[in-house]
This record gives C-alpha cells, structure tokens and sequence, in this order.
C-alpha cells in the first residue's frame, strides 16, 4: 500500500478516535451522579420556559439513544447548549477561551521546542562535558518542577520588583489609547505565564532531544558516515538530527494535545482566561454543558496533534511510509 | 607498502590502567592484495580496523605507535585532515545486518555521499558514478532509489561497499563484512571483495575470525592472538604448514563438512586483557610450552623466507632475529 493508503488510513483511525470520544463525552456525563435534567432545574436563574425549551432542544425526555443521535448532530454542528455558569450558549464561552489559549500556548510550545532542540542537540555534541551535566541536570529540575510552585515564585519575583503584572490578559478597566498599547498591555501579561509554560515543557523536550540522539550517535550508520568522510557537524545535521527527531516528533504530538488541557495549571495559577482556566471554574460550578464541551475540543485537539505528527513521519520515514 | 603499521598499542579506558587491545602490532600491506587479518573476539582486530580508520571510539586511544595508509599518517591526525583521509584513501565496511546505512536516505544517495563530502564531482555525476558503483557490487536499477529497510542483509552490505568503493580509495578495510550473513552471501561478498581489488586496483584488508572464509580470498593472513600478532605469511605457508601453535589449533577446531575428522578445540580461556601473563600471551593454552615461554619478550622470528612468526619455539640458532 502506498503513501495515500498510509494517510487514509491514518484519517480514517482519527475519525473512529474522534467518535468513541464524543460517545465517551456522552456517557461520562450521563453516569454521573445526577442527571442534565436535576443539574438544569437547580440552576435558579432559568425559567420553567427556558427548561421545557432546553429538554426539547437536547431531547432530555428521549429514549437514552435517541439523545445520543442528537448529542451526536449538536456536537458536529457546535451546539454544545447554554452554560449554566455564564447563562450563554456554550459556544460563545468556550470559542473566546480557546483563542486566549491559543495566545498563550503557540509562542510557549514554539519556544520551548526550538529552546529544547537547540540545547539537547548542544549536550548532545557534548555529552560527558561540563555543558552536558549542566543542561542535563537543569532541564532534570525543570522537567520534575510542580507548574504552579514555578509560577508561584514567578509571581513571588514580580511582586518584589513591581515590574510584570502576575494575573489575567489585560489590566483590568484599562482604557487604551491605541491598539499598540492594548497589545503591549497583553505582551505584558503574557510574559510570566508564557515563561512559566515554556520552562515546563523545555525540560523535558531538551532531556528527550539529548537521548535520543546520543541513542543515534552510536549507531552503525553514524559510524560509517564517518568512515566515508563526513565531519561531525555534517553527521549531526544530515544523519543523526533527521533520526533522533522521530521520536521528538511523537513527543511534541502527544504535549502539544495535553498543553491544551494541560495549560490548566499554568492558567490557573496566573489567571489567564484560556480553556483550561475555563474548565477548572466550570468544574467548580458543576458547568456540565461547558466540561463537556470543553472535553470534546481538548480530545479532538489531541487526535488531530497526533494525525499531523503521523504525517510529519510518515514524510520522514520511509518505513512508516511502506508498511 | 602501502599500509605500515609500526608498534601499534591502543589502550581502552584511562592512561596507567585501562586495558591495551592492541599491544605492539606491527604489520605491512604490499599493494593490491587481498590481506587477511584473523583472530578471535577481543584479539583487537577490530581496534585496528578503526585505529586504520581514525575512527576510535570514545575511550580509546592509541597509546603508541603509527600507522601510515598511503604514505598518509593516520595517529595524530586533527579530525579535519582525519576526514579528508576517510573514503578518499581508505574506506571501511563492517559487519551490520541491521543498521549499517541511513534508515531515511535512499541507497543511491548513500553511496553518491562519499563522492560529494569530497567534493570529488557535482550531483548529477555523484549520482550516475554511484549508479555505476551499485551496479558493479550487483546492485541492478531496481534497488537504486530504494530505502535500506527493503534491502535482504546481503544487499545492504553491497551497498555499503558499493559506498566504500565509489571513491576509488586506495584501501579498502573490511572488518567481519561478511558476519551475520548466510554462507552462500557470505562467499559472494568474499568473491565481490576479490573482483573489486582487480578491477579498481585498490588493496583490501580483510578481517574476521572466521578463518576458512580468509584463506579462501586472502593472498597474506595474519593471526592475532590476544592484541598481538602470532604470525604473518603466505595464505598457502599459513594453512599447510603453520609455525605458530595458536595457528596450529585454529586450523585443527575448523569444522569440515566433507572429510570426518574429530574436531579439536583449544583448551583453556581466551586470555584476561585486564591481567594478561607475562610472556607468551598463548602460553597458558599451549601445549608446546616451554620455561622461556614466560621470559618471551615478542621478537619476532623468521624461520623462512616471507614468514614472520612471534613465538620462542623458533628462537634457536637457525631463526633470525628481526625485532
């Protein structure tokens, strides 16, 4: 089978991934204590109008198969319902939150892989040395460091200078006299929690990077590209990097889906209004319309980090290609 | 001569203990024939193919002695002049069923790489020379633009010859190129090692411990015993007539499957590097052992023409003396 089978393939496992996780996403909340109905008509600001008009909506006196035909057509056409925290359709909490996720997650993944790559690849080359040991042992630390204990002391640093601000995106009742200064307020804001998420997840990239490459480097194909004349810096970018980013590559998929949900902490801890921030409030509002939503997105980010980095493979490595 | 190996001692592990794989070997290559190095696991036969290649390991180290490939010499060297060298002069091909190409690079590219690290030529002629090397080894048109993993073992070794050889080195080392391959590819590979020495005139060193397969190629043998050498001749000399009793032995364990002889093993261990004996590294083993044996300091001792032999049987007043 060739390369268009491959990806088919890999398309069509996504799809099925995706559809046991909405038919997960379903019954995860239907086995909880409680059921939609009790949780709708103990949220006192609804009118018996508005709940007659929701159970219709979601079907919620159907058989159990019928709503899950229909929690099925509302989760494809983003009709996640009305939050039962905000008192809005979930889809205009939940859309804003993924962006100011997106703002905070994008430069910090970006970051930490290039910073990660960058410094594995460095201990890497020298491995044994004083630079390996420091690397090493630092991206350790980094890597086994709580979240919120490094964003607490972050916070701890800016307090005692006065210099960043430590919560939220913006500067509450600010009022902006152009765009360029309402964005420097957000860069602002952003630099402790993208700091924050970068050094997380570098720790860990830069551990990986090392050994997987020093894996490769003591491989027969190293040698032998030796053995023909290559320079070490020429084995390092033509054989040896290309190899040791496979693994790499799985990696970043599988932390680029759970930074998703996983900037939960760092979200948190700084107040920033991304989905992950948004889960933990709804979780303490029992918002059950918006976790399940939210679930729903996480996962389907997840799925989709991994069929893009089943496609970056399968460019590089004619095996995946093949078989 | 165009190999000379003078008092080569390569030590593994830090200076003062450590272990000397290779103690004082000395060796010398007449141009263009098939030279034939053999000697069990831990006789340091492979430290010499890599200490040819100036491609030891981390951890090792020539301790003393030199090495000159074409009037080049190779101990010493800065890794820049060392990669000049590689696969221009000398190349090397190794044992390596599984992982001795690059899993991601298409054979041809492979083999074109030698020529292009020494900018001996553009891309497109790289790659109509490698196509010609591919088809010299066997490799015909449909195996070009493959990748390794669709190679058999013995196809992957021809096209790491075919990769060793497209410079047209001088010397080709060969170190086990035959190990984990079916004896049928294991006589093919010998027989492509001998055309290839005729067709582009260059010099191969074969190595392995399997002596049958070297005395059918070889036109000189050399035996090592314990990272020393225990005799040097003629292929003919070596096999009817072998002065040294670790020769001796070898030629008496080798399994025949045509006449019904009873099968004779050498006694005791392979010599401890670590704590190697005084004297006579074979001694412990030899039968032919003598009170001098523990006093011998490896003269070396010509007892014919074309022979060198290092062992005090010979010591008596008709052996000369080379040292």
């Amino acid at each position: 089978m060739g390369w268009a089978g491959y990806l088919l393939k890999r398309v069509a496992f996504a799809a099925v991934s995706i559809f046991a996780i909405v038919t997960f996403d379903f019954f995860l909340f239907r086995l909880m204590p409680g059921n939609p109905i009790q949780i709708l008509y103990r949220s006192p600001a609804l009118s018996p109008a508005q709940i007659t008009s929701l159970k219709s909506q979601f079907g919620l006196n159907l058989p159990l198969y019928q709503q899950y035909l229909l929690f099925i057509r509302n989760s494809f056409t983003g009709n996640f319902g009305i939050s039962i925290n905000y008192l809005q359709p979930v889809s205009q909490v939940l859309f804003p939150a993924i962006l100011n996720s997106l703002v905070l997650l994008i430069p910090a993944n970006i970051l930490a892989i290039l910073l990660g790559v960058f410094a594995g690849r460095y201990a890497a080359w020298k491995r044994g040395g004083a630079a390996d040991g420091i690397i090493t042992g630092s991206s350790m630390a980094l890597f086994s460091i709580p979240t919120f204990w490094l964003g607490g002391i972050l916070i701890l640093v800016a307090i005692f200078t006065g210099t960043l601000p430590v919560s939220g995106m913006y500067t509450l009742g600010a009022a902006y006299p152009s765009p360029l200064a309402r964005f420097s307020d957000l860069l602002s804001h952003l630099i402790l929690p993208l700091i924050t998420l970068t050094l997380v997840l570098f720790g860990q990239y830069a551990v990986i990077m090392r050994n997987s490459l020093i894996d490769v480097l003591s491989e027969d194909y190293i040698i032998f590209a030796r053995s023909k004349g290559a320079r070490d810096a020429y084995v390092m970018r033509k054989h040896a990097m290309p190899n040791a980013s496979l693994p790499m590559i799985s990696i970043i998929a599988v932390n680029l889906g759970n930074t998703f949900a996983g900037a939960i902490l760092t979200e948190v801890v700084f107040s920033w209004p991304g989905i992950g921030y948004l889960i933990y409030e709804s979780i303490l509002a029992r918002d059950y319309p918006v976790l399940q939503a939210a679930f729903l997105i996480v996962a389907i980010a997840i799925v989709a980090a991994n069929v893009c980095a089943d496609l970056l493979y399968s460019l590089i490595d004619p095996r995946v290609r093949y078989s | 001569m165009i190999v000379e190996i003078r008092g080569l001692t390569v030590r593994y592990g830090p200076e003062g203990s450590g272990v000397r794989a290779v103690d004082h070997v000395s060796l010398d290559v007449d141009e263009g024939i098939l030279y034939g190095i053999v000697g069990e696991s831990g006789s340091g036969k492979s430290t010499i193919a890599m200490a040819m290649m100036g491609l030891l390991p981390h951890g090792a180290s020539v301790e003393g002695g030199s090495i000159s490939i074409d009037g080049f010499e190779v101990t010493g060297r800065k890794e820049s002049q060392l990669a000049s060298f590689r696969g221009r002069t000398a190349s090397l091909v190794f044992q390596g069923a599984m992982n001795n190409l690059n899993p991601l690079m298409r054979i041809e590219d492979q083999v074109a790489e030698t020529l292009l690290l020494h900018r001996m030529c553009g891309r497109k002629e790289a790659l109509e020379r490698a196509r010609r090397s591919l088809e010299l080894v066997g490799l015909g048109k449909q195996v070009w633009r493959l990748y390794p993993h669709e190679l058999s073992g013995g196809m992957k070794q021809r096209a790491m010859i075919a990769a060793a050889v497209v410079a047209e080195p001088r010397v080709l080392i060969a170190d086990e190129p035959t190990t984990a391959l079916d004896v049928i590819t294991q006589v093919q590979i010998v027989n492509l090692l001998r055309q290839l020495r005729e067709k582009l005139g260059m010099t191969v060193i074969l190595i392995s411990h399997d002596f049958p397969l070297v005395s059918e190629a070889s036109d000189r043998i050399c035996i090592l015993y314990g990272g020393k050498v225990c005799e040097v001749g003629s292929n003919s000399h070596i096999v009817r007539k072998p002065l040294h009793p670790y020769t001796a032995g070898l030629l008496n364990s080798v399994v025949s499957l045509r006449e019904r002889r009873e099968i004779m093993t050498i006694p005791g261990e392979p010599v401890d590097l670590s704590r190697p004996p005084k004297g006579c590294r074979f001694m412990p083993r030899c039968g032919s052992a003598m009170e001098k044996c523990s006093l011998y300091a490896y003269d070396s001792y010509s007892p014919e023409p074309g022979r060198l032999v290092y062992c005090e049987m010979y010591s008596g007043p008709d052996g000369n003396t080379e040292a």
